[in-house]
């Protein structure tokens, strides 16, 4: 049916396109290449959001505490007068995260990245002291095996009883400095790097500094992200470790640092390897919104129910592109409340605050607008940071291990993008190909006329749709299974029909006027088109000269002949 | 004795609506907190009191900045943080964030995130 030469040419126009897509890809004109991969995944993410956490297992744990311009108002009326508060403000904001809930939280982590004292009557004492009450420092502070690198030292203060308190630094690969706030700070807590504007969630970061520098800036070992220690802390506490040895081994080797005898940390970066490329779901919390309902009379003014992705996929092809505003506008994934509402208190009862704080994963931030800690959420539009470490760390309560990686981490997605069009470029080829090759038989046979509208025609159809679907399937299966973020498939869909359509455009029209041509109205429009064609069609007269003009001329003259024209591709 | 009558009369007409005007605004039943923090209705600290030492139930009788709470206490009225202690009658209608007016200069800041803050919520009217 298909001749060698037939598989050969197929294979030399796949492998020119393969080849051709991989250097546009790699020169990333414009960096067009580099913004449709982002716009995939984010419509990709748009569309599936609302099936991300159906068990609520991150939801029920995460909690976001924030401030923001509003609430430093408030505050006013409760001793604030500046921003940053004094740090005995701050601490007593922390102790009433730790103890209003009826019992602390499982560990907290403070999006506020602490450098130095603000003055001399700042409350930091009280602020060092409250922090080694909570985190119980007094117990492991002085046990070298607990200090050795940040994951151990949350498995002592948990084996000691303690609240892991993580507080946010800047990076020290950003910034070469620790300053002695940060010293004391880290005898009593964990800090962690605050990350902004990275592509990928980090969740162990070892800056390969020596032991020296690693002293001066105060790595221990390796530096984990703020929902990396939250993680580790909530693992720690299950009894079932997150199905994890690692965090089994973590707590022995806690408890051995604890009692002062030598401990060997096992090594997690061999379990989360790669960067975590955030998932952004849209159920709204059902406390969130009880707790809306409660205080303000009235239903939270947000996307309430999480609608599924048929409904997602048609507003993405409609005109509700981008994320949701207005009526559309998500709820926040994670349960949010600012502390002022909290402090007043007006509409909460115990039951909520035991619900909000106790036994929680609890990350405090802020909400501020005019500050630069806000991230670009496919789902949610602009979204405060604080967001961004809550949903990481839904992310990996939801998935453990099996975090959605960034592709762009392991291998060189650009080649796989290639790969793909080569196999679809490859094998829509040659399904033109056959079914060019059975439709001439048809016509040597006679029974062409017959079965052109009802078969041939279709089979178009047919490589058309197995094409995108070979591409949405693909797509789906790189996520669901690989755990990778997804290849870019807006651009392999356009791809992909863009091929097939070149590949024919001497037949399909034909076919696709024949097999509709039964219907009176598709006969008109048949007609429209001509009649358009026919007067759009100028430059080519004006370039090719007379034998385009005749040829152009015929085919007007004689439109019964379009319905019988195709070629081989 | 009569002016002290008349005095008695005219305090009395006086007091009666501010006590049921403070009465309306609900009352603080219990402290969760064995010391309170207290502030002045512009919210300077005025420093700590004994949980022991409130005479509980005690009607609010004003809310400060930041709709802190108001009882009489030591001899005058102190505010009190909402979370320090539990109240009974006291509603709130609060706008949600979105569609909250806010205060001027005061930026959207939770446009998209969150419940909204203390400033979207009034105590209602009886």
């Amino acid at each position: 049916m298909i001749s060698a030469t037939g598989v050969m040419k197929a294979l030399l126009v796949s492998l020119t396109l393969a080849v051709s897509a991989y250097a546009v890809a790699k020169i990333n004109l414009f960096g067009f290449e580099a913004a449709s991969d982002r716009l995939a995944d984010q419509v990709y993410q748009r569309i599936t959001a609302a099936d991300y956490g159906a068990d609520r297992r991150g939801q029920r744990a995460v909690r976001v505490v924030y401030l923001d311009e509003t609430s430093i108002e408030a505050m006013k009326g409760y001793g604030w007068r500046r921003f940053p508060p004094t740090y005995d403000q701050q601490w007593t904001m922390l102790d009433d995260l730790m103890s209003v809930g009826g019992a602390p939280p499982s560990a907290m982590y403070v999006d506020f990245v602490y450098m130095g004292q603000g003055g001399t009557s700042d409350g930091f004492p009280a602020f060092l002291d409250g922090l080694a009450a909570a985190t119980r420092a007094r117990a492991w502070a002085d046990k070298p095996g607990c200090l050795a690198d940040p994951l151990i030292k949350i498995a002592c203060v948990i084996a000691a009883g303690g609240t892991p308190i993580i507080l946010a630094k800047p990076s020290p690969g950003d910034l070469d400095l620790f300053t002695d706030v940060q010293r004391s700070l880290d005898t009593v807590a964990i800090l962690a790097p605050a990350m902004v504007r990275l592509e990928a969630y980090p969740l162990i970061t070892d800056y390969g500094f020596d032991a020296a520098k690693a002293a001066r800036l105060g790595v221990h070992r390796f530096d984990i992200s703020p929902a990396m220690g939250l993680y580790a802390a909530w693992c720690l506490r299950r009894g079932d470790h997150c199905g994890e040895p690692v965090f089994a081994r973590l707590a022995s080797q806690a408890r051995e640092a604890l009692a002062g005898r030598p401990s060997r940390p096992p090594d997690l970066s061999t379990v989360f390897d790669a960067p975590l490329d955030v998932v952004w779901g849209s159920r709204p919390d059902p406390d969130y919104l009880a707790v809306t309902k409660a205080v303000t009379g009235a239903p939270a003014p947000c996307r309430g129910l999480a609608s599924g992705w048929r409904d997602r996929l048609m507003e993405q092809m409609a005109g509700l592109r981008g994320p949701g505003v207005g009526k559309r506008q998500e709820c926040p994934y994670a349960y949010s409340l600012g502390y002022d509402r909290l402090v007043v208190g007006q509409g909460l009862g115990k039951d909520d605050l035991a619900n909000l704080l106790a036994g929680k994963m609890i990350l405090v931030g802020g909400h501020f607008r005019a500050s630069n800690d806000w991230v670009e959420s496919p789902v949610h539009g602009q979204a405060p940071g604080v967001q961004y470490h809550a949903m990481a760390l839904d992310n990996l309560i939801e998935d453990g291990d099996e975090y959605r990686r960034n592709a762009n981490a392991f291998l060189d997605s650009d080649l796989l993008k290639s790969a793909m069009i080569f196999a679809l470029a490859f094998c829509g080829a040659l399904g033109v190909m056959a079914r060019n090759s059975l439709l001439d038989r048809a016509t040597a046979e006679g029974v062409e006329p017959r079965l052109r509208s009802t078969v041939y025609g279709p089979l178009y159809l047919l490589l058309f749709s197995a094409s995108i679907g070979t591409v949405f399937m693909a797509t789906w299966l790189g996520v669901a299974y690989l755990h990778r973020s997804p290849i870019n498939w807006i651009g392999l869909c356009g791809v992909a029909v863009a091929f097939l359509f070149y590949a024919t455009r001497q037949t399909l029209p034909a076919d696709i006027a024949g097999s509709v041509e039964r219907f009176r109205f598709a006969r008109q429009i048949v007609r429209l088109r001509r009649r358009v064609v026919s007067l759009l069609r100028f430059e080519e007269e004006r370039l090719l000269g007379p034998r385009a003009s005749k040829s152009a001329g015929r085919r007007g003259a004689e439109p019964a002949s379009e319905g019988s024209d195709h070629g081989q591709d | 004795m009569v002016k002290t009558s008349l005095a008695i009369a005219v305090a009395a007409a006086l007091l009666t609506p501010a006590a049921a005007l403070a009465d309306g605004l609900g009352k603080v039943t219990q402290a969760l907190r064995p010391t309170l923090r207290t502030f002045d209705a512009q919210g300077r600290p005025l420093g700590e009191i004994k949980a022991a030492a409130l005479h509980l139930p005690a009607p609010i009788v004003a809310h400060g900045v930041g709709a802190s709470i108001g009882i009489k206490a030591e001899g005058g009225v102190v505010y009190l943080r909402g979370l320090d202690v539990q109240t009974e009658g006291v509603n709130a209608t609060c706008a949600p964030v979105q569609a909250a007016a806010r205060p001027s200069g005061s930026a959207y800041a939770t446009s998209n995130m969150g419940l909204g803050g203390a400033a979207d919520c009034r105590p209602a009217r009886r």
